[in-house]
């Protein structure tokens, strides 16, 4: 069981590493540092001296892959893709383009993004489940057959359109919520709001689909005709039966959102004002600031793999099939 | 024509490819009985059908005078007149005069703040009324057109004098009747009004949306074609070979799934927009650039978004690989490549269209949010993104201008619910685990 | 003597209805208390939904006919309310089902899942349900209930796991017990052990058993009396055992007809070898699979390889075709390099589903003969009509032939290479005794014509005595006897032999 961790936990390596040496490319095909250095003093007619300043003061005068000037091994040291990675692997994210210390910027946003992320994740799944267990129960009714149209239809319609209707009736015309903006600290509440119950409203369509199928599919199953011929109670088939197998498919579902903890919901955060983790990558990539760009990559990838790995653990331990072979092959 | 019209001009043509070659068989047939089952996925189709008649429509551009850098397509010279007068600012829909108050200069001299005419409003305005009758009477006139059509094209290609048409086709064409006679009404009444209302700049919001039926088709179906040949091979080999060729693209597609997906398009955007400037010998007028860019567009959210297909394909191939056709067929000593075409790729068709039929509409709405980070379709093209981008501003306006968001929402939820609800019917028609379920139960159960 | 189960004029519809006929038509049963009905048929005989119907457990979309009645105990069990219904389902009727491992909750314990079948009918003490289980669990042979409660469903071993079902059937004393075919997943050894068990709570508690199955062998053993059905209709009732020498139906006739002896076949003469193969060994992990079989193939003669599930006798076969790699020892032929075809056990599984008959064949014409397509296709006809199919069946696909014609056109692929040796992966376990019988004399024609050698893997005496002209036994990967059919079938030396052939009579 160790050994399968440990391979496990190996093989993370060279995705950190490829993930980073993409995004590497990929940025630096955009703009090189010549370009970075341009747009960020900003003015119309910067002398070569100038840009070689800056370019000294944030580390980008090193050769990009490889430096002809070192010999044998230092020629891919001495480079500034592994310089970068370095400090990202110590989580030191240095400073962005513009002079700001990223990590502590992080820190900081890294809470009002929790805040909005996790209650929706958490409420969203509550009700989604709730909800399909009950079309499930009435599975064959007119009831399923309702639920399951309106399901689509909620499915159908843009994000966008629930944050805009959302915010012009509940928070201009019933002001029942402020419109947007953030407060620190424990009065946040009230801000988050209006951008929870809307972003458990959009999820709802395609949520509740994706839970009713995958009840659906468990009911088909052996043991729900065994657990029927033993004379129980639908409800206690769904509740005791059904529910605790079908959590295990549902947690690869989850573990798609985990993602979102970090990078926040773009979108929400921007429509929303909330500073978070997600507008602060938006504003970045608008202003072309690499350096915040790769730290928040390179946090998003990490968030992505530690939920490869829950998901992996959390399969151990829902299905007593894989917890007693020792891990999934 | 642009680019992109080849496009989807060639992918209008495999479609119908497909479903003719489909409608030969016995089994293609059976797997149309199940789709036009329920009322709704007939609706959704004849919609669909609609909507892809209209895109192509919009995708036959007839070379202009370059005076005025005008491409029209068919469907913009097909638009009444009327609808092309720009007004100078915002009007509701069906309004006659314009929305906002000016000042002006009234008969005796002093100044006014009224409510100006708008341009496209004469002495004589024909009521709603009339206006609609004569759009029934078009309607069914055009329906009768298009249903003698096809009934004699059917006689022809079956030599058959005695038609029977089953529910299904029937109620097809009930709800073309309806549609039809729908767009006829709208098409008098726009002669004369604007129907949805018009912007900011005056453009008649009606021709504004229609106009991105295309756009967001292009990109729904553009995109997933892109990623198909990625995700197929390296699905297909992934399954089949295992060993290192399996860790390999597994290692890829773990790789490409970690970077967040709207940072991957971001950049390809970025890099787009660079070698755009760089060659602007590539494209001679404004659109064809503008269509270069929705072109690339649609590459790059295919490239970054074939993981999930490749997936779904590694997964379906380990399957198929230990049935025993597979080891008979190895056993016949036949070659590799052919097992892998003719054995394996036949029996995950069916995740492939199915997972067209759902990133479809994925698509359809990715487009709008990438419009408001800034890295979707180009800002004179026209796009529901577009439209609920700037409308967003007009909803803090005092009076509130509405019109524009919900034409917007409206055709865009309408394209996406079909797409939704044809991709469950063929879902439900193409997956054979539901249906060999129901023939295991029925084979268990006798 | 009042019956304890009374079916009246049942039907059962599908809908929506592909073949627009009841899948089971006016049936009449009774079954007395403590009697053990054995329910027969093949496939499509509707014996299966009939049980289920007893238990209100049919599949969506079967709907019991109006005038239909079902009785037990006095009770009709049809158009009661759900709570009602369900109070007698788990107490005075259960249910075991065939394949243990899919009917247990696989995250649960046993012990949880039997608890469950007690306390939904009785409140008692939790002390008192636990007691009660331990006590059904020692009653059917798992003799430490304390650890097996504790274990999950896939830790047990499958006749461990289908004594388990069965001690959670047994939990409340159920009058009526439904057994849907309960033996059939289970080796030959194990069936026999489940039937005893069976049998002996029959007698002890004076349970009524209703076994649903398709093998005669179980109905000898275990019944009182039979009932044959076909396409859905009660074709005979009997009593055990006049009923083997005195059915009169027709259909009847032919099931026993079908039945396979134990009598060996008469020896052809010697020929030449044409594969020999020596101390083949397979490993998985640390598992050896198979160990040091050595055996000859000879032109026209067929060596059956019989053993249970796991003894190592597909892997045999695997090596043998070449789709598995040899870990120890090797083959040898005398002449040129044999050309090797295999016939799979699942008939489901063997055909292209996507590819039409016709191409399936003139894809293997092709590719050995390099043939032009049109004259692929005729010859794939000529084939088709050599293994007893219509030419016309080139335009069909899989989908639309049953079990045996898959195998025929499966042996007709097969036979366009022209192999020496064929492989017989249980060519015939997967299909209906009927069609069984006229399969193997298929093959034993084709053998004669074409001079194949026939390697026959299956764990079914009865095919061995029909088709084999040597036997290897194999258990636990190893060959525990070896010898020519006829010897072996009259004289087994080993006790394991012995009780494969107890079984099959």
């Amino acid at each position: 069981m160790i050994r399968y961790w440990i391979r496990k936990l190996l093989s993370i390596i060279p995705i950190i590493i490829g993930v980073n040496l993409i995004t590497f490319v990929l940025f630096f095909m955009v703009n090189t540092p010549n370009d970075m250095a341009r747009h960020q003093l900003g003015e119309k007619h910067v002398t070569q001296e100038a840009i070689d300043v800056w370019k000294h003061e944030h580390g980008y005068d090193l050769p990009l892959l490889r430096n002809p000037k070192e010999t044998g091994f230092k020629q891919y040291t001495n480079t500034l893709f592994v310089k970068q990675n370095l400090s990202l692997l110590r989580f030191d994210f240095g400073q962005s383009d513009q002079g700001r210390s990223i990590g502590q910027a992080i820190a900081t946003r890294m809470w009002p993004s929790l805040a909005l992320a996790i209650p929706s994740l958490l409420i969203g799944l509550a009700v989604n489940i709730t909800l399909a267990l009950c079309l499930t129960l009435f599975h064959h009714s007119w009831f399923d057959r309702f639920g399951t149209t309106i399901c689509v239809s909620l499915m159908s319609i843009s994000s966008l359109f629930y944050i805009i209707f959302g915010q012009y009736v509940f928070a201009k015309l019933l002001k029942w919520a402020p419109l947007s903006g953030y407060e620190s600290g424990w009065q946040a509440w009230r801000f988050l709001l209006l951008p929870i119950a809307i972003a458990v409203l959009s999820g709802i369509g395609s949520g509740v689909r994706w839970y009713r199928s995958l009840f659906l599919e468990e009911i088909s199953k052996d043991y729900v005709r065994t657990a029927r011929a033993k004379g129980i109670s639908d409800w206690r088939i769904l509740s005791r039966h059904v529910l605790p197998n079908a959590f295990i498919p549902i947690l690869t579902g989850i573990v798609v959102l985990i993602p979102m903890l970090f990078m926040g919901s773009l979108i929400m955060e921007s429509f929303f004002g909330i500073p978070g983790l997600g507008s602060y990558t938006i504003d970045a990539i608008a202003q072309q600031d690499f350096a915040i760009v790769r730290s928040m990559v390179y946090l998003g990838t990490l968030t992505y793999i530690v939920g490869l790995l829950l998901t992996d653990f959390s399969y151990a331990l829902a299905d007593p099939r894989v917890r007693l072979a020792g891990g999934k092959d | 024509m642009l680019v992109s019209d080849y496009f989807i001009w060639g992918f209008a043509l495999l479609v119908a490819a497909i479903i003719w070659r489909q409608t030969r068989t016995e089994i293609g047939k059976n797997r149309w009985v199940i789709i036009s089952q329920k009322k709704s996925s007939i609706i959704a189709m004849v919609l669909l059908v609609f909507f892809m008649g209209i895109t192509l429509l919009d995708s036959i551009h007839i070379h202009a005078d370059s005076i005025n850098q005008d491409f029209p397509s068919l469907l913009d010279l097909a638009f009444p007149k009327a609808a092309q007068i720009t007004e100078t600012s915002y009007s509701a829909p069906l309004a006659t005069h314009s929305y906002q108050a000016e000042v002006m200069l009234t008969k005796d001299g002093s100044f006014q703040s009224s409510f100006p005419a708008l341009k496209i409003t004469h002495t004589q305005m024909p009521s709603l009324l009339i206006l609609s009758l004569k759009g029934i009477a078009w309607g069914l006139l055009s329906f009768a057109l298009l249903f003698c059509v096809s009934l004699l094209s059917r006689c022809a290609i079956t030599r058959q004098w005695h038609l029977s048409y089953s529910d299904a086709w029937r109620f097809s064409a009930l709800v073309t009747g309806i549609l039809l006679i729908i767009g006829a009404i709208i098409y008098q009444i726009a002669k004369h009004y604007h129907v949805l209302g018009t912007d900011q700049v005056g453009q008649d919001i009606l021709v504004q949306t229609i106009k991105s039926i295309r756009t967001g088709v292009i990109i729904g179906t553009l995109s997933t074609l892109s990623m198909l040949p990625l995700a197929v091979v390296f699905g297909l080999l992934a399954g089949y070979c295992r060993g290192w060729v399996d860790d390999v693209i597994q290692y890829l597609y773990t790789t490409l799934s970690a970077i967040p997906g709207v940072l991957l398009i971001s950049a390809g955007i970025l890099v787009m927009q660079s070698q755009l400037q760089h060659h602007p010998d590539w494209f001679h007028t404004l659109a064809e650039r503008a269509d270069i860019r929705l072109v690339g567009l649609c590459l790059i959210l295919g490239l970054s978004s074939w993981a999930n297909l490749c997936r779904l394909i590694r997964a379906e191939t380990l399957k198929i690989k230990s049935l025993d056709y597979i080891a008979a067929a190895q056993l016949l000593k036949l070659p590799f490549w052919r097992i892998l075409a003719r054995h394996v790729l036949p029996n995950c068709l069916h995740l492939v269209l199915i997972t067209i039929a759902l990133d479809f509409s994925g698509l359809v709405l990715a487009e709008a949010v990438l419009s408001y980070v800034g890295v979707g379709v180009d800002p004179t093209t026209a796009s529901w993104g577009n439209m609920i981008n700037t409308a967003r501003l007009e909803m803090a306006r005092e009076p509130i201008v509405w019109w524009p968001l919900l034409a917007a929402m409206i055709v865009m939820f309408l394209l996406v619910l079909s797409a939704n609800i044809f991709s469950d019917a063929l879902r439900d028609a193409l997956d054979p685990r539901m249906r060999s379920s129901n023939l295991a139960n029925k084979e268990k159960a006798s | 003597m009042t019956s304890l189960l009374n079916i009246a004029n049942l039907s059962i519809r599908f809908n929506p209805d592909v073949n627009q006929t009841d899948a089971v038509c006016d049936l009449d049963l009774t079954v007395a208390p403590g009697e053990c009905v054995a329910l027969v048929g093949e496939s499509g005989s509707g014996k299966t939904l009939t049980g289920l119907s007893i238990m209100q457990l049919l599949p969506p979309g079967a709907h019991v006919g109006t005038h239909s009645n079902l009785m037990l105990n006095d009770i009709p069990l049809l158009n009661l309310k759900q709570k009602t219904m369900r109070s007698h389902l788990g107490k005075e009727v259960a249910m075991i089902f065939q394949d243990a491992l899919s009917a247990f909750n696989p995250i649960q314990t046993l012990k949880k899942q039997l608890l469950e079948m007690r306390r939904a009918h009785y409140r008692e003490s939790k002390h008192k349900s636990l007691r009660i289980i331990k006590e059904r669990c020692l009653e059917v042979g798992l003799n430490n209930p304390d650890d097996i409660l504790t274990k999950y469903p896939h830790e047990l071993s499958g006749g461990m796991r289908q004594r388990a079902m069965i001690a959670m059937a047994l939990v409340n004393d159920p009058l009526l017990l439904i057994a849907d075919e309960p033996t059939t997943a289970l080796d030959t050894l194990l069936q026999q052990q489940i039937i005893d068990l069976l049998k002996q709570c029959q007698e002890q508690r004076r349970c009524a058993i209703l076994f649903i199955t398709h093998d005669f062998h179980v109905v000898k053993r275990m019944a009182n009396r039979v009932a044959v059905m076909q396409h859905g209709k009660l074709v005979e009732t009997g009593n055990i055992p006049a009923f083997f020498h005195t059915a009169s139906h027709p259909y009847s006739k032919h099931l026993l007809s079908s039945l396979l002896t134990l009598s060996p076949k008469e020896s052809t003469d010697a020929s030449d070898c044409v594969l020999s193969a020596h101390q083949l060994s397979k490993r998985f992990g640390n598992h050896l699979a198979c160990d040091s079989i050595s055996f000859n193939l000879y032109r026209s003669k067929t060596l059956a390889l019989i053993g249970e599930s796991g003894s190592g006798k597909t892997s045999v076969a695997r090596m043998v075709a070449g789709l598995s790699t040899i870990d120890d020892g090797n083959m040898c032929w005398p002449n040129t390099t044999p050309s090797i075809q295999m016939i799979f056990q699942d008939p489901y599984g063997s055909l292209n589903p996507r590819m039409t008959i016709g191409h399936i064949l003139a894809e293997t014409l092709r590719q050995h003969q390099d043939l032009k397509r049109s004259l692929a296709f005729e010859q794939a006809k000529q084939h088709l009509l050599e293994v007893g199919l219509p030419s016309d069946f080139v335009w069909r696909y899989p989908h639309e032939l049953s079990g045996g014609q898959r195998q025929r056109v499966a042996i007709a692929r097969a036979l366009t290479t022209r192999p020496d040796i064929l492989i017989l992966d249980e060519p015939t376990s997967a299909l209906d005794v009927t069609i069984q019988k006229h399969l193997l004399h298929l093959l034993k024609d084709l053998q004669k014509q074409y001079h194949m050698a026939y390697l026959l893997i299956t764990h079914d005496m009865g095919v061995v005595a029909d088709m084999a002209d040597d036997v290897m036994v194999i258990r636990h990967g190893q060959c525990v006897e070896s010898n020519t059919a006829k010897l072996l079938l009259t004289q087994p030396t080993h006790a394991y032999t012995q009780s494969l052939l107890n079984h099959a009579i």
